[in-house]
């Protein structure tokens, strides 16, 4: 699924000395693994999720996304790539505040022209595999911090995108409601899905099938 | 494009916050000075030529000159410019500011002196009673016909046949009784321009004559023939009766129907020079859609971001943020004409004037609001649309 060889990041940032956020990391995802990338805070999780989600271009090194060398692409090619392949759990912030629950879990599909009456399956569908179909109408606003995140799982689940990529997912939750947002990565594992997990909590890094440890951005381990 | 998320536009519109109904208001409120002055101005020109249809688009007026007033009209003038090639019919006139007074109520009016023909030359039309006829004049008695409108100031009624008023004529006040009341005929016009056209007293020019110790006429009017009423007319006419009278360009023809161009001529450029300075209210609001959608795309970077990562095309970005510039002065502009239209109904129904919607000034404004709206929405637009995905989402 994912190959990288190679991969540099280097910010430089208008008046300040440059900062090597990734250094020299290569490394190889299967279809359908599970990999869980640790590190310490400022470790360069982020930059490599961003590089892996086709939302940023590596300074150096080559990236290819199911067989596609992604650095050849423009921003169209790109996201038309992100539209197909991979789909995004953040932190937090993972909706639109305007939409409801799901009118954001349609939005991908909308990107991709999908038609309406297909579409209202579809998102039936994802909500129920999320346990949040009476919630279907509710503004992110009115719903907790885990039931938001469970609507950015149905969104990827809705979206059918082969590749997940969650940064941090349960961040910013309870043990208990990150547990509920694992367990439903998993889920999503068993159905065939390659998901890249960013994370800080060991405990949950355990539960993946690969651990990938960074410091200083680099691969240790 | 992406139609199929319209339905969302107008729910981030609606959901959204205070600030695009503010815009929205501000659209509304250029809109809505526009169509409402262009209104009056149409209303006011549509008055203005109902009027002066009312007052005999065939009659003209001949009279000295304001530099030469030595000449002096006569009965026989009368009959001979009666006689002249595209003259149907000539009256004698006298013309004098006056107040009257009625139940101890001042009002100021004109007063003309008029005989029988008044009905057809000079169009009035008796709402009650009777008009001037020969025999006043011939008795030079002391009645009169005045308008509705006065009637209505002093006695709060229309039919005031056979009171008693007083009039202003020559400096002391002359006792008249009311024959007749007239319509009048330029009611909404007087209202509008209150003061400005004064109502008017029909008395026989005779009794006028006495009062004044004139033996001439202040006037003649003709009633022309309808099918030769044009410009050349009036040209040749003036000549004939400047040679009847040996006079030389002393004596000049006006007649309604170049009076009424002159009126409407001024209206319309007032209200297109107001209309213009409303336009500019238009412009001004098209800057307040551009502030709200950029403080918007600011505000909603992070949404861009995860819109992107998700899957939106730059295309889909410009179009959402572009058609949500269009929408809010589209809905803006809707709104103001809504209003207007409500304001011009309602001000032609307190006038009594017949409603014409504004609807050229209606299209056009809104035409030009939501271009306004795509041109000040392109810069936000684009900037979001531009937005790289990670910059949107480090947000
Ligand atoms: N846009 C940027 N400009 C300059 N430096 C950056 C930028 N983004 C990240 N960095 C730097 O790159 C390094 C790695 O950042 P990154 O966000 O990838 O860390 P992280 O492992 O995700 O940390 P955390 O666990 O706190 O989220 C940091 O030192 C950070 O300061
Ligand atoms: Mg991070």
């Amino acid at each position: 699924m994912i190959k990288a060889e190679n991969l540099t990041k280097i910010y430089s940032p208008c008046g300040g000395c440059p900062v090597t956020a990734l250094d020299d990391i290569s490394l190889e995802v299967a279809d359908g693994e599970f990999l869980a990338v640790v590190g310490a805070s400022g470790s360069g999780k982020t930059t490599l999720m961003n590089i892996i989600g086709c939302l940023d271009m590596p300074t150096e090194g080559r990236y290819c996304l199911d067989g596609t060398d992604v650095s050849t692409l423009d921003s169209r090619g790109l996201s038309s790539v992100r539209s197909k392949k991979i789909s995004f759990v953040f932190q937090g912030f993972n909706l639109i505040p305007t939409l409801t629950a799901a009118e954001n879990v349609e939005l991908p599909l909308i990107y991709r022209r999908m038609a309406a009456a297909q579409r209202k399956e579809i998102v039936k569908q994802a909500l129920e595999a999320v346990g949040l179909e009476k919630r279907a109408n509710h503004l992110p606003l009115e719903l907790s911090g885990g039931q938001q995140q469970r609507v950015a799982i149905a969104r990827a689940f809705a979206s059918d995108a082969p590749l997940i990529l969650a940064d941090e997912p349960c961040g910013n939750l309870d043990s208990k409601a990150g547990e509920t947002v694992m367990s439903m990565l998993r889920q999503m594992n068993k159905m065939g899905k390659t998901v890249v997990l960013i994370t800080h909590d060991n405990a949950a890094a355990k539960t993946a099938d690969r651990e990938l440890r960074i410091s200083d951005g680099r691969i240790c381990v | 494009m992406n139609y199929g998320n319209f339905s969302g536009i107008i729910k981030s519109i609606k959901r959204g916050r205070g600030r695009s109904w503010l815009t929205l208001c501000s659209v509304a409120v250029g809109v809505f000075a526009v169509v409402v002055i262009s209104g009056i101005g149409s209303i006011g020109s549509e008055r203005i030529s109902s009027t002066m249809m009312t007052m005999g688009i065939n009659s003209a007026m001949v009279q000295a000159s304001d530099e030469d007033s030595t000449v002096a009209l006569t009965r026989e003038d009368v009959a001979a410019f009666g006689r002249l090639q595209g003259v149907n019919k000539a009256m004698p006139l006298m013309a004098a500011m006056s107040r009257s007074v009625i139940l101890e109520n001042c009002v100021n009016c004109y007063a003309w002196g008029v005989d029988e023909d008044a009905r057809e030359i000079i169009s009035i039309e008796a709402v009650y009673g009777r008009l001037i006829d020969n025999h006043d004049v011939e008795n030079r008695s002391c009645v009169c016909v005045i308008d509705e409108d006065i009637a209505r100031q002093t006695y709060g009624r229309g039919n005031i046949v056979g009171k008693k008023i007083k009039l202003l004529l020559n400096g002391s006040y002359y006792e008249f009784e009311v024959v007749g009341v007239a319509k009048s005929g330029i009611t909404g016009l007087q209202s509008m321009m209150a003061g400005i056209i004064p109502d008017f007293a029909y008395i026989p020019y005779s009794t006028m004559q006495d009062i004044t110790g004139k033996s001439s006429f202040d006037k003649i009017a003709l009633l022309l023939d309808s099918k030769s009423a044009d410009e050349n007319l009036t040209e040749t006419l003036t000549e004939q009766v400047n040679g009847i009278k040996k006079c030389e360009g002393s004596l000049v023809i006006n007649n309604f129907q170049s009076q009424k161009g002159q009126l409407t001529d001024i209206l319309s450029v007032v209200t297109t020079v107001l209309s213009l300075i409303a336009g500019i209210s238009l412009i001004v609001s098209g800057i307040t859609v551009m502030t709200t959608m950029l403080v918007s795309v600011g505000e909603r970077k992070r949404e861009i971001g995860i819109k992107k990562s998700i899957g939106a095309k730059s295309g889909d970005i410009m179009w959402e943020f572009l058609s949500e510039s269009v929408l809010l002065t589209a809905l803006g502009s809707c709104l103001g004409i809504i209003l207007a239209l409500l304001c011009c109904f309602i001000g032609c129904a307190a006038l009594s004037v017949p409603f014409t919607a504004p609807v050229g000034a209606a299209a056009l404004s809104f035409a030009f609001s939501v271009f306004m709206g795509a041109v000040f929405g392109v810069y936000p637009a684009g900037k979001a649309a531009g937005m790289k995905p990670i910059d949107a989402l480090r947000s």
